[in-house]
């Protein structure tokens, strides 16, 4: 594959299937936080989740999508790809159930740190399903 | 190589933004308050309230600002 083509096709599917759909999760979670107020820190916990929903439906998505494409091992990669989105929505789940249905007061309080956690588990997986875009490609 | 590149790159990334994205945001949005907030509870009870007095009539401007508080008593997030 020439090295444009290669760039070009990478660029546009990521805009298309990753900024677009990120945007609108953007602008939803403005709206939703415009009629339903809750903390902050809540709030950035329930986006995160929100991205983990988002990255595993992606990453799906591409996997049914992409090993037909002539991808080396990418149905390999693809489905270690969603265990490890699976592993940060099940740590993401437990800093939800910690904060909701702790027996502890003090463990129902949601810190900095939650927050700095529940981010970093969606970004990352955020992060996943695009860089399977990329070697699919490879 | 590229592979392990990439990854270290997103790690990094990816730690940076969320720990400043919270900053950022809750900035941004104290800057700019949620103008669809609830007022607040009417402290007046209902009982005290005789059919020929006027409802009292409360404005949007009485409520406070920023209508999210933290509940945070540990660490709440700096604002600047």
């Amino acid at each position: 594959m020439h090295e444009h083509d290669f760039y070009s096709i990478i660029i546009t599917e990521v805009l298309a299937l990753f900024f677009a759909p990120i945007f609108i999760l953007i602008v939803f979670t403005v709206a939703e936080q415009a009629f339903e107020p809750i903390n902050y820190h809540l709030r950035f916990i329930k986006t995160a989740w929100d991205l983990q929903i988002f990255s595993v439906g992606a990453q799906c998505g591409l996997l049914i999508d992409h090993p037909f494409k002539g991808g080396v091992n990418a149905l390999f990669y693809g489905l270690s790809f969603v265990l490890v989105i699976l592993g940060s929505t099940a740590l993401l789940a437990h800093i939800r159930y910690r904060l909701h249905r702790s027996i502890i007061p003090e463990w129902r309080i949601a810190t900095d740190d939650d927050v700095f956690h529940a981010l970093w588990l969606g970004l990352l997986s955020l992060c996943v399903p695009i860089e399977y875009l990329i070697i699919s490609y490879l | 190589m590229a592979f392990f590149l990439s990854l270290v790159i997103i790690i990094v990334g990816v730690t940076v933004a969320a720990r400043y994205l919270p900053v950022a945001l809750t900035w941004f949005f104290n800057k700019f308050p949620n103008q669809f907030a609830p007022l607040e509870a009417d402290p007046t009870p209902q009982s005290a309230i005789s059919p020929q007095q006027p409802v009292p009539v409360r404005f949007r401007e009485q409520s406070p600002r920023n209508t999210a508080p933290t509940t945070s008593t540990k660490t709440p997030l700096p604002l600047h």
